[in-house]
């Protein structure tokens, strides 16, 4: 009989402690993959997230705060900044485009952004819409992919917006009667889908500008932006155009992609403790590989005996239960591998609905090679003790009580 | 088959040194079925290890099977019992994960072919009455016929030497007789040597042969046990 016949046959006679062993192995690679895909979708969709627009302009605050709200539909704005300002920037010379921003209300969680439909050819080139056409007039909304998904709407659906961003609907109730029902009385009519973009966007309601003023009846010399996207036509450009809407009184303007790099850098700081944490269960799961092994020297002293008296080489003797701690690490990591891919392909359009991070559940990243070799290299050393103490039985072992 | 000449064997216990055996000639003729009797720790055991090539000899001769086993190191002695000493125990020693036939199949040797393979194993479980027992574990079968597997196992490479160590030990009274019984047909239809430590005087009686320890251990012959005998051989 060979070995590894034997290695099955006592991986098979302790079934449980040996699917414990790989199931403690897989929770620990599937959780290290599905943290690895969450911070690559996050990286990808933060270096992709702003297309060419290196300067945006809003309201005084935190530049993190601002970066977020306008490209990456994610918490609240820094405020309005007087309707002049887009104006202005929009006259400026170094300036090849600049966009106007509303934003404030949202439907069923999705925010509505009110923008120039100028926008969509600026920063994604020509591209067919999924269904219908970009809107035009008030009223009129054309929806990201994933939100049209989500809501199931088709063109041609009517619905009313409610005030507040997601995630602030308790301010809601802060307003009046006659707030709830300007939104109530407010009818969008649906007249396309976007194509999927694989940004943030995806998961936003565009309709013009005016709607926010339309809503909340602002008059003319009221009207405000919530954010001015802004693409300059050199970094020269983008520098002075920076600093002179930075001296503007209550009017921020910041370098997109160092804001987004003092983000990343924030998700760097929590994925290292995260990594911390899993550094954590990868020691219990080797932990668990010892324990089971050492159970099986104990268990197999006798066995291992009788082995070398009937003239089972040492060799032999070690191979089985190395093989045997190799064999179940590489069942848990196989298992761990796929389970978190999986994991990651199911949780994927829910997450990016609720987070606007995009996973690609079944996308390979170069780190699962360190992951595969660290797990079979813990799995080594975590069996080479017990092989090792079962390589120095000798026949005599048989004999001792 | 055996031949012994001034053999001796310690053991060192609690940092003494204790002469366990003391054997000045021994030997037994090939084909022989010898009941070797003795009470516990009488040497009996430690002689059949030293025969085995599980123990290393301390001083003296041993010879085995045409082979000097004395002077052996360990890793040509364990070559040495792979090739001539089929073991049985009084605990029978099968690997609980493995069917009865794998136990069997892990010291099988012989034709490489499995349909050969599966005929000498179906053959061989069908002559101790286990033939629809073969796929069965340990676990599921009685103590009697665990010991039958054992013995199985011991035979079936026809080594020259077989070695039991209290064969009938863990077993009731009347299946102790019928394993002994079987063990000895077997042995007898197959020519082969057979040595088996026991303290049990009826199955001792089956043998065509008993050889009381006392008659050659050195140890034993001048007081009464071994109690004073290791007494005596402390250095």
């Amino acid at each position: 009989m060979n070995g590894w016949k034997l290695l099955w046959r006592n991986m098979l006679y302790r079934k449980s402690l040996s699917l414990l062993t790989i199931f403690a192995v897989a929770v620990t690679v599937s959780l290290f993959v599905l943290l690895l895909l969450c911070k690559d979708g996050f990286e990808r969709g933060a270096a992709n997230g702003y297309g060419p627009f290196e300067l945006v302009i809003g309201a005084e605050g935190s530049e993190s705060q601002l970066v977020l709200n306008t490209f990456y539909r994610a918490g609240a704005p820094t405020g309005n900044i007087p309707l002049e300002v887009l104006q202005a920037v929009s006259e400026e010379n170094q300036v090849d485009a600049a966009f106007g921003m509303t934003a404030g209300d949202h439907y069923n969680g999705f925010p509505i952004v009110g923008m120039d439909p100028a926008y969509f050819p600026v920063r994604y080139g020509d591209r067919h819409l999924k269904e219908g056409r970009l809107y035009g007039q008030l009223g009129e909304v054309t929806l990201g992919y994933a939100a049209a998904q989500s809501l199931g709407v088709r063109v041609g659906d009517q619905f009313s917006g409610a005030h507040g961003l997601i995630g602030h609907h308790e301010l809601e109730e802060e307003h009046g009667d006659h707030e709830e029902d300007a939104h109530e009385s407010f009818k969008y009519t649906v007249v396309g889908v976007l194509p999927k973009l694989n940004t943030a966007d995806d998961r936003a309601i565009f309709t013009t500008m005016d709607y926010a003023w339309a809503v909340h009846d602002h008059q003319q010399g009221a009207r405000e932006v919530t954010a001015i996207l802004v693409k300059p036509k050199s970094l020269l450009g983008a520098q002075s155009v920076k600093q002179k809407y930075d001296q503007w009184d209550r009017v921020q303007a910041v370098y997109t992609s160092k804001a987004v790099a003092d983000l990343l850098n924030m998700v760097d700081t929590g994925s290292q403790i995260l990594t911390l944490v899993m550094t954590i269960c990868v020691l219990l799961a080797a932990s668990s590989l010892l324990l089971s092994l050492t159970a099986a020297f104990h268990e197999r002293k006798k066995d291992i005996g009788l082995l070398r008296l009937i003239g089972k080489s040492k060799s032999y003797i070690l191979l089985t239960l190395l093989g045997e701690g190799m064999v179940l690490t590489a069942a848990g990591l196989a298992a761990g591998l796929l389970v978190g891919h999986a994991a990651g392909w199911l949780i994927s359009e829910p997450l990016f609905t609720a987070t606007g991070i995009q996973l690609e559940g079944f996308r390979l990243s170069a780190n699962e090679v360190y992951i595969t070799a660290s797990a079979l290299a813990l799995g080594a050393i975590a069996s080479i003790i017990p092989a090792v103490r079962l390589y120095r039985v000798d026949a005599q072992s048989l004999f001792r009580s | 088959m055996i031949r012994i000449e001034q053999l001796e064997k310690s053991y060192r216990l609690q940092g003494q040194t204790k002469l366990i055996l003391q054997i000045p000639y021994w030997s037994v003729a090939e084909g022989e079925r010898i009941a070797l009797l003795g009470p516990s720790g009488s040497g009996k055991s430690t002689l059949l290890h030293l025969i085995g090539g599980v123990l290393p000899v301390d001083r003296g001769e041993l010879q085995v099977c045409g082979s000097k086993v004395s002077g052996m190191n360990e890793a040509e002695r364990d070559a040495f019992r792979a090739a001539n000493i089929g073991y049985i125990f009084q605990d029978f020693h099968l690997i609980p994960a493995l069917t009865a036939r794998q136990n069997v199949e892990m010291v099988l040797g012989g034709p490489a072919d499995r349909r050969s393979r599966m005929q000498q194993l179906k053959e061989w479980f069908s002559r101790v009455g286990l033939a629809e027992q073969m796929d069965h574990l340990p676990s599921q079968l009685s103590r009697g016929q665990q010991q039958r597997v054992a013995i199985v196992r011991a035979l079936i490479n026809r080594p020259p030497l077989i070695l039991a160590d209290e064969p009938t030990g863990s077993l009731d009274w009347e299946t102790g007789g019928l394993v002994m019984k079987l063990l000895l047909d077997l042995c007898e239809q197959e020519g082969l040597t057979l040595l088996a430590v026991t303290h049990d005087l009826y199955h001792a009686r089956l043998f065509p042969k008993t050889v009381p320890i006392s008659d050659m251990n050195r140890l034993l012959q001048s007081a009464d046990g071994l109690a004073v005998a290791a007494g005596r051989g402390e250095r």
